[in-house]
């Protein structure tokens, strides 16, 4: 949702990821800070000031983490037990199902994941303190800053601008804190634990398991490469289209008058055409991540099943065992996609912070002098002495200027227009 | 939404495929789950046999199954089974599946008929158990004990004789006291657990019979293993296809939905940009079009599937267990409480928070535009007091509604994980029961999932769909429009050469809507080859009037003639070839100056071209500039200044060589001197085209052949510029301010 109401065309075509969407994000090849290092280094500075409250979010969210992974595994202990007990009823043999173990097991289990919970809630609580206190902070510095720039900036840079330095770039930051940085590293955690969880269940059907992986990049690699393509089109088709209609519906007294509304739709069409075979082939491309995904997730989950019940009947794992491996398979393939967006994720924070930084870095206005004179008795004499002036330095607008005015007169400056009289 | 369905009709045939093959995924998807409780419970636990029905017994074991049953039971196995032996016709196929068959004679299953499999299950099962049981009880003097208890004590038999040939003897009443306690030791067993507990004596048969029960088992699961793998695919290619189909259908649709604005904002007049605003008509068209685009697409691809998959998963959870179901259902309660509560307090907060941002950018865009100000009184301070107090309310109003969103993932995951732990503890002791296999319980655990999940993509959808569907309602909005200023149904036609007399006849206007006439009763005529200038101060109507001539509006009241024809019985594309229109700021185009230029006339020569420069006083510049006639223009015009606009305005119209030229205040932004110069070429070139300047200097319009004067949208006074000077109150006091008296003279 963009913040404005009112369309900034140059904006939408600077910044692709911004404008209506498409797809998801690691679709629009993103785009890049020029500095992408000393931006993000210099975001982290900022970061520094929280360190105390970041390391305790970074602790919570991996515990967190920890604990719901281990919950699997654990469950599968009362799902085994359960099964032994069903086999020694079959087998006519056993005193029937150990319902204090289970009981057991599954007390523990709501306990962890209660913790689970409640430390994922705390990690969440103290990051969106901090990302609210770092947006705070920036929007303060940049509104001081305005105040403080010579005004020949504003000449050179449009209102909107300034505002969207304010607005939307501040919140891309605040979002990549408070939502993807966790994400990022829960993510890498919940790959890791989830790996070690697997091997220790059985490494056959791990390692097959894992063989998906490579596969998956592979497949989304192409995908990707291919639907960038077509995104890039579409944005700039969307930008034709877009800024066709704001000139004809900028100037349309003059497409009236002159008659030109059927050539105005027909070239209108035409692009319109143009952007439609490069729009729906983009959005298809783009679509197409989530249906291979879940093949590559639910390819894991037959394996799983297949290969497992066949361990089973092996007697080398149990039916808690393949349990656990379902529910780790699926927790698995998702943060695959949440890292492969991560270097799109972390380059759209930098070049949104790189552009407030940058504005935080431009020269300010001349600070009034260190010992002003003071005025105590004002007559009103103006004098301009030798004035030269330029809204830039590379265009001086007036040369030389001399000139007294003496209080009680009144003195005229005339001109041809853009004589610079003002 | 409801508004634009007619343009959804096209593409009525795609979206019904659409939910077809969205049925197809879903089956599959859920599918899945299926299978995998049939690798556990029949796999696994089973050996990966089926049935209880061996699929084939030896004659001796069958002998001893059948001696202990009833006669119609009898009737209903043996019918089930063919004989087969060294003699029989298929004894070559029947050996090489039955290596056993080679020393006695094998029953082998042959009717297919599952109704009948069904009904025989427990029979078998309980025969096979009874047999094997007795079995072990001679073998085992341990067990025998159990029997004797039990009322069967073998060793009252006389030695050496078989059991099952002893109990053949017996008379019908003693056989059926014996069936009926094997029934009664049988009763206290559920008939799963029964079936279940046949299997391993089926596996025992199995081997006797000489078959491999480990290629069985592992056959059993790569062929269900097999299943899973076509139904994936069939999944994908489902998910695939609509994710084709949605994809054409948003893009098809948002074409159709762009192009219909577009057309349709084109045939508008002034008097509807005026309802919508120029900015909000360009949002409509590029953005509002957009956000239906990734509605429908959502709609294709989630809206339509959650449902379909949430009563898929409930129907086949219910399957698994109807005792268990009660569970998914407190779940799903809890899961709406949940969203319900959360949003019911986030949701107005959010409102809060884009009046808020709006109010930061408010206080940032008054402290920008209003720098200049702000700086001579040094109000830095306050200003950014006042931003602070913005800042703060923000941020405060932000936290807490994100630590309140914050909750929602935790929560849900709980909730998602007890609901697990819960059908765990729930299931196993229907397990404990026999009402329930582990597997099944798996699946259960797995539908359940799917259920709240679906729930939870359907509330998301209820708070996402009214906000996309606030851009379609913006859409129709501009589409149910009927345009005010229309063609006549049958024009007339202006008599050639058009001469380009122009007559305002009582001419009233006003604005729709609004209260007051901004025209009032307006009467003069401009004559082709003079020119008509009209003059009054701001808001006096002056540009009103000249809009009315190209029917940009139309009049109220009265008439406007063109060479004595009502312009409104004219087609407007007729009207305005006659018109040469310089609007008040020079409006251009992207392109070239030439491309500009040839606006009015695409198949204007050089010569023509370079002449309506020269005369609007734009060669000067044009020839400055490094590619001359065919520099760029940057989109609205922005890289020429506003006098250099304005003069190549006045150039395209001149390039139209029309019988009227309408300069709306057209050399405003031009200095005295390029003032002067223009107006005595225009005068050479102009000939016998009817001029009708309006304007607010005196000294563009002093040498006009006629002067009209307007004062708060009435005519205060017609004439030249001397007359009016004795006559005209109002036009005196324009005058004056603007120049001395000797000037005036």
């Amino acid at each position: 949702m963009s913040m404005h109401s009112q369309p900034q065309p140059s904006r939408q075509l600077r910044r692709p990821g911004g404008g209506p969407g498409g797809g998801p994000a690691i679709m629009r090849g993103g785009e890049k800070a020029k500095n992408f290092k000393s931006t993000i280094n210099r975001l982290l500075k900022v970061l520094a000031e929280y360190k105390v409250a970041i390391g305790i979010v970074l602790l919570f969210a991996n515990a967190s983490t920890v604990f719901s992974i281990i919950g699997p595994k654990i469950m599968a202990k009362a799902t085994d037990r359960l099964f032994e007990g069903v086999m020694a009823m079959i087998a006519g043999t056993g005193t029937g199902i150990d319902f204090d173990y289970i009981g057991q097991v599954l007390l523990s289990l709501v306990f962890l994941y209660v913790i689970s919970a409640l430390f994922s809630y705390i990690q969440g609580w103290i990051m969106t303190d901090v990302s609210m206190r770092i947006t705070y902070k920036f929007r303060k510095d940049i509104a001081a800053k305005i105040n403080r720039m010579p005004l020949r900036y504003f000449d050179g840079t449009s209102h909107g601008e300034v505002l969207s330095r304010m607005t939307n770039d501040v919140d891309t930051i605040s979002q990549t804190l408070n939502q993807s940085l966790t994400q990022i590293i829960t993510s890498v955690i919940t790959m890791l634990g989830v790996m070690v969880m697997m091997f220790s269940i059985n490494w056959l059907m791990t390692l097959v398991t894992l063989l998906v992986v490579p596969l998956s990049a592979v497949i989304i690699s192409l995908v990707v490469k291919r639907s960038q393509k077509y995104y890039k089109a579409q944005q700039e088709y969307l930008g034709h289209v877009n800024g066709h209609v704001e000139e004809m519906f900028g100037g349309h007294v003059v497409v009236k008058a002159f008659n030109g509304e059927q050539k105005s739709v027909e070239t209108f069409n035409q692009l319109n055409n143009t952007l439609y075979n490069s729009a729906w082939k983009s959005q298809f491309l783009s679509g197409m991540m989530m249906p291979i995904m879940n093949f590559i997730g639910n390819l894991g989950y037959v394996v799983v099943c297949v290969l497992g019940g066949y361990l089973a009947a092996e007697q080398m794992i149990t039916v808690g065992d393949i349990q656990a491996f379902i529910q780790y398979v699926r927790s698995f393939t998702q943060p695959i996609g949440q890292i492969a967006n991560t270097s799109n994720v972390l380059q759209g924070a930098a070049a949104a912070a790189e552009r407030v930084f940058e504005f935080m870095d431009e020269p300010e206005e001349t600070p009034d002098t260190a010992a002003p004179l003071v005025l105590d008795h004002v007559e009103g004499r103006v004098e301009f002495k030798n004035v030269h002036f330029g809204y830039n330095p590379d265009k001086i607008v007036i040369n030389d200027f001399n000139a007294k005015v003496e209080p009680g007169q009144k003195i005229a400056i005339v001109g041809q227009i853009g004589r610079a009289h003002v | 939404m409801m508004r634009l369905l007619k343009y959804l009709k096209p593409y009525i045939g795609l979206i019904l495929l659409a939910v077809v093959l969205l049925f197809i995924q879903a089956q599959s998807e859920l599918a899945l789950p299926d299978y995998m409780s049939k690798i556990i419970n029949t796999g696994i636990q089973k050996n990966g046999i089926e049935s209880a029905v061996p699929s084939a017994i030896r004659q001796s074991q069958m002998d001893k199954v059948l001696a202990l049953m009833s006669d119609t039971d009898q009737v209903s196995v043996l019918a089930a089974y063919q004989l087969v032996d060294k003699n029989s016709a298929n004894y070559q196929a029947v050996l090489s599946q039955y290596p056993t068959l080679a020393d006695q004679a094998v029953y082998v299953l042959k009717t297919t008929d599952t109704a009948a499999l069904t009904q025989l299950e427990p029979l078998m099962a309980k025969g096979l158990l009874t047999v094997s049981g007795i079995e072990a009880a001679i073998a085992d003097p341990a067990k025998a004990q159990q029997f004797a208890q039990g009322g069967m004590d073998f060793s009252k038999l006389p030695a050496g004789v078989d059991v099952f040939s002893y109990v053949k003897q017996l008379p019908a009443a003693v056989k059926s006291q014996i069936t009926t306690k094997i029934d009664e030791t049988f009763a206290s067993m559920t008939e799963s657990m029964l079936l279940q507990s046949a299997i391993p004596v089926v596996k025992t048969e199995y081997n006797a019979l000489g078959m491999d029960t480990t290629a069985i088992q592992t056959g059993y699961i790569l062929r269900v293993g097999g299943l899973m793998l076509l139904v994936t695919l069939l999944f994908t290619i489902c998910t695939i296809a609509v994710g084709f189909i949605s994809a054409r259908v948003a893009a098809g649709l948002a074409r159709d939905l762009r192009q219909a604005l577009f057309t349709k904002v084109e045939s508008f007049s002034k008097v509807e940009f005026d309802r919508f605003s120029t900015a909000s008509l360009i949002t409509r068209s590029t953005n509002d079009v957009t956000q239906v685009q990734m509605l429908v697409i959502m709609a294709l691809r989630m809206i339509f599937y959650a449902p379909i998959i949430g009563v898929g998963a409930i129907i086949r959870a219910v399957n698994q267990s109807v005792s268990m179901s009660w569970l998914i259902g407190l779940a799903v309660v809890i899961l709406l409480g949940l969203i319900i509560t959360v949003f019911s307090i986030a949701l107005p907060k959010f409102k809060i928070i884009q009046s808020l941002i709006d109010r930061l950018n408010l206080v940032v865009r008054e402290n920008l535009s209003g720098m200049m100000v702000i700086r001579a009184f040094n109000n830095q301070q306050f200003e950014e007091n006042r931003f602070d107090k913005a800042n703060k309310d923000l941020t405060s109003t932000s936290l807490f509604v994100n630590r309140i969103m914050v909750v929602m993932m935790p929560l849900m995951m709980l909730l998602m994980s007890s609901l697990t732990l819960a059908i765990i503890w729930v299931g196993a002791h229907q397990v404990a029961e026999s009402t329930l296999q582990v597997g099944s319980m798996m699946a259960f655990i797995q539908y359940a999932m799917q259920v709240v999940m679906s729930f939870l993509m359907m509330s998301i959808m209820f708070i996402m769909v009214p906000r996309a569907s606030v851009s379609a309602g913006r859409i129709a909005d501009v589409l149910e429009v009927s345009p005010v200023i229309v063609d006549p149904r049958q024009p007339k036609a202006l008599a050639k050469p058009v001469k380009g007399q122009v007559e305002f006849e009582h001419v009233s206007f006003r604005y729709p809507g609004a209260e007051e006439d901004v025209l009032h009763d307006i009467n003069f005529t401009a004559q082709p080859g003079q020119i008509t200038a009209i003059i009054g101060s701001t808001g006096s109507g002056k540009s009103t009037v000249v809009n009315l001539i190209p029917r940009f509006y139309d009049v109220t009241e009265g008439a406007i003639r063109l060479d004595g024809i009502d312009i409104r019985e004219l087609n407007q594309k007729d009207l305005r070839e006659q018109i040469g229109y310089i609007p008040q700021k020079g409006l251009l185009f992207t392109g070239t100056i030439e491309s500009n230029l040839r606006y009015a006339d695409e198949g204007a020569s050089e010569e023509t071209l370079a002449q309506a420069a020269r005369v609007a006083q734009a060669s000067e510049f044009i020839e400055t500039m490094p590619d001359g006639m065919r520099s760029e223009i940057s989109q609205g015009g922005s890289n020429v200044s506003g006098g250099q606009k304005q003069r190549l305005a006045i150039a395209r119209a001149l390039v139209k060589k029309p019988p009227v030229y309408i300069f709306d205040d057209s050399f405003s932004a031009l200095d005295f001197k390029t003032d002067l110069a223009l107006r005595k070429a225009l005068k050479d070139t102009t000939g016998d085209s009817t001029i009708l300047i309006v304007a607010q200097r005196i000294a563009t319009i002093k040498n006009a052949d006629q002067i009209v004067v307007l004062d708060e949208g009435k005519v205060v006074g017609t004439g030249v510029h001397h007359e009016l000077m004795e006559s005209c109150e109002t036009y005196r006091e324009i005058a004056l301010s603007q120049l001395s008296k000797e000037e005036l003279a």
